[in-house]
């Protein structure tokens, strides 16, 4: 009996035990109490398992980094291009240097390249180069540091490091430089949680975005601005709480100029594609004013770009802000009834009607293309549309409701293409 | 040695246990990954030490219904006409009493007492008065509609489907509310629409529109709106919810009560929380007539303010209650981009502009209310609001604070959580 009761005694005090840790475990990985200094050693333990997991799975890939994506088994090109189709690609070359590469997608062939050493992570990455005069070249390692200018044969022109760049570049018509950058903050980076703002008394800090306008002869900075104050000077600040995230809120992605006037915008002025808070803002630099905030049926968008005089287009990722993922076991009705089948679209913006119209819909959905975060478009003087579906690497041509190009960038590795960096179409001259 | 040995290899077995142990109830807590048969247990285990605070606090604490009410309060009553308001709260039996209050004096017009069947915290939300002080309620989220006469009879029960949030009356007297689907023996809310992206299957939960006969109760009029927004093509909103299990979350059905150059009567404006959106509707032809949206954000009750006018609570709010992350790298020099609090939000239909006209004194006072919210609007020009959640009760006129309360309790240091106190003009 007495065993008995030493065993069941042992039971409750050893099943309390673990309730009373699984509930600091819980509470921790929800982040709603303090822990004091319990709390590390806890999510050591928590967390080892997954690093474990981590570990043995970039032992497995033979630590390939993740600029290669895993090309699917049943994957099948398609190449019906009957023209040269030139594209700036930028991917991690056999070492772990990257290569810039025009790349003539009908033939595959590679038209130049320019090779750059890679100081950062293994994961670092060269975004959406910009191809200037002479074959030089301006690039940035994307979050990590500021523009470099090389020429031809590699040799450095200039670099501007008083701002890091990230996601998008495009020229002006004086053919200046605007790029989406971040503010430095030595010796801390970058990433600054600069601007905040206050909710019911609660502070809010959250992620700054500046955009700058860069000379391309000298690399000096002509104009640069901070996102958080274009939105407090327009009044537009209650944006802000609109975000899915309000930890990076804003997430600028492009920055796009008007190259000439016509009845919507001026000459000089910037089309700013904001990510999570799924808008873009017509702004004009000369007088710090937002001329338009464009929200409608698109979601997380990017690349802004100028469809024709009156019309702009962009990649829509029609995803949620964060990753989401579905509940397992939500108590579903005996009946229930789908609502719509999404994937990314091609979304158009009629500055003449405030209109939105989809019309590549049906071919994205056809072919399942989706990405939940970037994405590019670009279209060609045939008519046709280049997409970039960046997340799976993919890239598309599409003309009159037909595939006429799907393929990846293929890599070194066996089983792996390259993770596109935001393809820059160029046009021939 | 042996014995160092042992001990070393059972620190190390049961580290590695601990550690896979909380590993589960990391991704049970997450719902992120598929954990079979162990996650009911774990999840038991790990919940237990809340639920056993909460039982604690539960004996030890007064019901959901009450609101510690702060020692800085200070009423304020400029009142010079009679306002009288429909309130409902716990009384001293725990069961719920509907009251008819006139605010200026304080004094009690009429009462209607109704037994709780529900749980503690199960509130009475908004309940309608209709004539011969018939009242129309319901307990909401737990049951359908009930409406009973001035002496607390039964006139009829409405129980087939379950009611939330508000109820508003149309031109001819029928009675507009938000409802669910029932779906026994489970309940009422149900994940019944969904929509796939990217080949992943979101189901969320529905909301419907109901118009009830005020004389017998009988459903005029049931609709779901996944299928209205389908119907007009706007389901690409459910995407945009950064709440994907309840993207919706309906709080108010505004019927128009006359036609104007904006609107029919029968038309119907429905308040969207989760969208930050409200959306015009003709129940007539199943047509969306106008969506929306602009500089408010997690709004509640809509209204008219005039006939080309609507007015609403604009709670200015995350969608879920956000807390500020405390180790972020943050500059040396920082610059605040703006102070929010709720605020009343007017959407000019001539213009499609908005204005904010009570922002200043919203502030001024710190109005706010994460979820929930009322504003409606006297006679005499002056503001009606409860700011819910800390269930204060304010009224604004011309800029100055002629109202501010909160409806007393018989527990010392609490008055009651509002619910929806209806204007009676």
């Amino acid at each position: 009996m007495k065993k008995v009761l030493v065993g069941f005694s042992t039971a409750v005090i050893v099943i309390f035990l673990l309730s009373v840790y699984g509930w600091a475990v819980k509470h921790i990985t929800i982040g709603d109490k303090e822990m004091g200094f319990v709390s590390e050693p806890i999510k050591a333990l928590i967390n080892f398992p997954d690093l474990f997991e981590e570990s043995v799975e970039e032992v497995k890939t033979i630590t390939i980094p993740k600029t290669f994506v895993k090309t699917p088994e049943n994957f099948q090109p398609t190449n019906k291009l009957t023209k040269e189709v030139r594209a700036l690609t930028t991917y991690t070359n056999e070492n772990n240097n990257r290569t810039i590469d025009l790349v003539n997608l009908a033939t595959g062939e590679s038209l130049y390249k320019w090779e750059v050493k890679n100081p950062f992570a293994d994961h670092a990455r060269l975004m959406n180069p910009i191809m200037l005069a002479n074959k030089s070249i301006v690039y940035a390692f994307s979050d990590m540091d500021g523009l470099v200018c090389i020429d031809s044969l590699g040799n450095k022109i200039w670099e501007q490091k008083t701002i890091a760049a990230h996601h998008g570049m495009n020229l002006d018509k004086d053919g200046n430089l605007w790029t989406c950058s971040y503010d430095r903050q030595p010796p801390n980076g970058f990433i600054l949680y600069k601007a905040y703002y206050k909710l019911d008394g609660r502070r809010f800090n959250f992620v700054e975005n500046t955009i700058s306008l860069i000379n391309p002869q000298t690399g000096e900075i002509l104009y640069h601005k901070s996102l958080s104050e274009i939105l407090k000077e327009n009044d537009l600040g209650y944006l802000l709480i609109h975000s899915g995230d309000t930890n990076d809120p804003m997430h600028l992605n492009d920055v796009q100029p008007a190259l000439k006037t016509t009845e919507f915008y001026n000459e000089g002025d910037v089309f700013l594609s904001l990510r999570n808070l799924s808008c873009i803002l017509h702004f004009r630099p000369t007088t710090g004013k937002v001329l338009r905030v464009i929200r409608g049926p698109f979601f997380t968008q990017h690349d802004v770009d100028f469809y024709d005089d009156n019309t702009l287009v962009f990649f829509n990722n029609n995803s949620h802000a964060l990753w989401q993922n579905p509940p397992a076991q939500w108590p579903l009705a005996s009946e229930t009834f789908e609502v719509g089948d999404y994937h990314s679209g091609i979304t158009f913006y009629d500055l003449s009607t405030g209109e939105f119209s989809n019309p590549y819909d049906s071919i994205f959905s056809a072919n399942q293309i989706f990405s939940h975060t970037e994405g590019l478009i670009e279209f060609l003087p045939d008519g046709s549309v280049f997409i970039e579906e960046q997340n799976h690497s993919y890239i598309w041509i599409i003309k009159d409701g037909e595939v006429l190009y799907h393929n990846v960038q293929p890599s070194h590795i066996e089983g792996y293409h390259h993770l596109t960096n935001w393809i820059r179409i160029i046009e021939n001259k | 040695m042996k014995k160092v040995l042992l001990r070393f290899s059972t620190i190390v077995v049961i580290l590695f246990l601990l550690s896979l142990y909380s590993w589960a109830v990391k991704h049970v807590t997450l719902n992120d990954k598929e954990m079979g048969f162990i996650k009911k247990p774990i999840e038991a285990l790990a919940d237990f030490p809340d639920l056993f605070e909460e039982s604690v606090e539960e004996v030890q604490e007064l019901p959901e219904t009450f609101v510690k009410t702060p020692e800085s309060l200070k009423p304020i009553n400029k009142l010079e006409n009679d306002v009288k308001v429909l309130t409902s709260y716990t009384n001293e039996k725990n069961g719920r009493t509907i009251e008819l209050l006139n605010l200026r004096n304080g004094k009690s017009l009429h009462k209607w007492e109704m037994k709780n069947p529900h749980n503690a915290h199960a509130r009475i939300m908004h309940p309608l008065l209709l004539k011969d002080k018939r009242i129309v309620y319901s307990f909401n989220n737990c049951d359908g509609l009930i409406c009973k006469d001035s002496t607390g009879k039964v006139v009829w029960e409405q129980k087939t489907i379950p009611h939330h949030h508000s109820i508003n009356l149309d031109a001819d007297s029928n009675i507009w509310a938000c409802t669910y689907d029932r779906n026994p023996p489970k309940g009422f809310v149900v994940y019944k629409g969904y929509y796939t992206l990217d080949g992943r299957k979101f189901g969320f939960v529905e909301n419907m529109i109901s118009l009830i006969d005020s004389k017998t109760g009988d459903i005029l009029y049931h609709k779901s709106l996944s299928k209205i927004l389908q119907e007009n093509d706007l389901t690409y909103l459910l995407i945009q919810s950064a709440n994907p299990g309840d993207p919706m979350h309906h709080n108010d059905i505004q019927p128009a009560l006359k036609t104007t150059r904006y609107y029919e009567k029968g038309d119907i404006f429905m308040s969207l929380r989760n969208l930050s959106s409200i959306i015009h509707f003709r129940p007539s032809t199943g047509k969306v007539i106008r969506l929306i949206r602009g500089p408010f954000s997690t709004q509640h009750d809509v209204d008219f303010y005039n006939d080309s006018t609507l007015a609403f609570f604009n709670n200015n709010s995350h969608v879920y209650y956000e807390y500020p992350p405390k180790n972020w790298p943050v500059a040396d020099s920082t610059f605040q981009v703006g102070e929010f609090y709720s605020n009343v939000t007017f959407y000019h239909f001539n213009s499609g502009e908005f204005s904010h006209p009570y922002d200043s004194i919203f502030k001024a006072n710190k109005i706010y209310s994460h979820s929930e919210g009322v504003v409606e609007f006297t006679k005499d020009g002056a503001a009606f609001i409860e700011e819910q959640n800390h269930s204060l009760l304010w009224i604004i006129k011309d800029n100055d604070v002629i109202y501010h309360d909160v409806l007393p309790s018989h527990h010392e240091g609490h008055h009651h959580l509002a619910n929806w106190a209806r204007l009676i003009h």
